[in-house]
């Protein structure tokens, strides 16, 4: 689906990045390739498949509760992921969950700092400590994730 | 780009074995979501193929914790075409029985988990708790002299689908374990690769849930085989109860 700005009026949220060459892109504007057509900018697609996950400077969540950011201090660090629920018998509902944005910030043990919109609560949680390898509920009510999957994210770990 | 066109349940509704060990089995998808494609549950011998969801047959209450014995499918027709499961008997003999498919178009960011809900709210579970009046916490909260509050719906999953190598596994015998009325274990449970689970879980929102063992392999199409046992108790609130079923995975 297609969206730009107004779904942030409808309870959702969106990633903005600022590169080191000051270049900035966000999930919110539009892009062109000629396999998918237009299309939002997209984190595999335009952030890992390029290379460019490794030049990342800044990493913010535009969310209905305001933007909160995070500084990326070293290359391959950064990370976002979408929680959802696929309903597959009684409905058929897709159902966001929550949008993370998060940093590394330690690759022996993969301890790193996040920031959450839960899509559900509506609620902006900030300076979540948890890690990659074992990702933690940061609410009763929601599962842990486990280990999250570097090589999808963009995440290089010593 | 990274998220799933297709994400869908299959049921078997092959005849006879239906696959396991002879016959064949056909993979029928299960649209809930579009009118009249429905799972229903009934006593042995008593569904049909041509009963409209308003005349089913009830199922009472039985006097002593036990499965439900017959399923069938409904596939765009209320009255017509359906189909019965005959890979489902609530029992642990049987591994061609439900599948999760999903397209190549899409990746997981972790290892996704399977799980039964109150409705499609996704609300936490209150294990032990029944309702007032029959809704779908009657299944997922169970009760506690029925399944010792587990759920009334017991999974089991056969390894990881798709593993992150991108080989699919597929199950090519009975899922067997230990199944009762009280099997659950709080948190996930994850079968090994290649493997059932040794013992089945229930499936209770949140609060109990079956997580793949790994993260399948990216833009790789694959089925994650499962069967399931719906069991039903003399301390279940009574009425038309429509639990769901789904996934909960993440993507970038």
């Amino acid at each position: 689906m297609i969206h730009t700005g107004s779904h942030i009026l409808e309870g959702f949220s969106y990633w903005k990045v600022e590169l080191t060459s000051g270049k900035e892109l966000t999930e919110d504007a539009l892009s062109f390739d000629f396999i998918r057509g237009i299309r939002n900018i997209d984190w595999a697609l335009d952030l890992v498949s390029t290379g460019d996950v490794g030049k990342i400077r800044e990493l913010k969540l535009c969310t209905p509760h305001g933007v909160a950011s995070l500084p990326i201090l070293e290359p391959y660090t950064a990370f976002q992921l979408k929680v959802g629920t696929k309903v597959l018998l009684g409905g058929s509902e897709r159902v966001l969950q929550a949008h993370i944005i998060g940093r590394v910030d330690d690759r022996e043990t993969g301890k790193c700092t996040a920031v959450i919109w839960d899509v559900i609560e509506q609620k902006l949680y900030l300076d979540y400590s948890t890690s990659i390898r074992n990702f933690k509920r940061w609410r009763d009510g929601v599962s842990d994730l486990g280990e999250l999957s570097i090589s999808v994210l963009g995440v290089r770990l010593a | 780009m990274t998220d799933f066109t297709v994400l869908k349940l299959q049921i078997n509704t092959g005849s006879g074995a239906a696959g396991e060990g002879s016959g064949s089995a056909t993979w029928s998808d299960m649209l809930f979501g579009t009118a009249s494609y429905e799972m229903r549950l009934c006593g042995a011998s008593a569904g049909g193929g041509s009963i409209a969801s308003a005349s089913w047959p009830t199922y009472l209450r039985p006097g002593s914790t036990g499965v439900i014995p017959e399923m069938w499918g409904y596939f765009g027709s209320d009255a017509s075409g359906g189909l019965k499961s005959t890979t489902y008997d609530g029992t642990s003999a049987h591994y061609l029985q439900k599948r999760i498919s999903w397209d190549n178009t899409g990746t997981f960011a972790s290892a996704p988990i399977y799980s039964a809900w109150k409705d499609n709210t996704l609300p936490a579970a209150v294990p032990g708790t029944q309702p007032g009046s029959g809704d779908g916490t009657a299944f997922i909260n169970g009760q506690s002299s029925d399944t010792s509050s587990t759920s009334y719906i017991k999974a089991n999953f056969y390894g990881q689908g798709v593993t992150s190598g991108g080989t699919q596994q597929t199950p090519s015998s009975n899922a067997g374990g230990t199944l009762t009325a009280t099997s659950g274990t709080n948190g996930a449970v994850s079968p090994g690769s290649g493997a059932w689970l040794a013992t089945w879980q229930s499936l209770q929102a949140l609060t109990q849930y079956i997580q793949n063992g790994g993260t399948p392999a990216a833009t790789t199409a694959g089925f994650w085989y499962c069967a399931m046992a719906y069991y039903s108790g003399p301390n279940m609130t009574a009425g038309t109860l429509l639990p769901v079923e789904g996934v909960q995975y993440t993507w970038v």
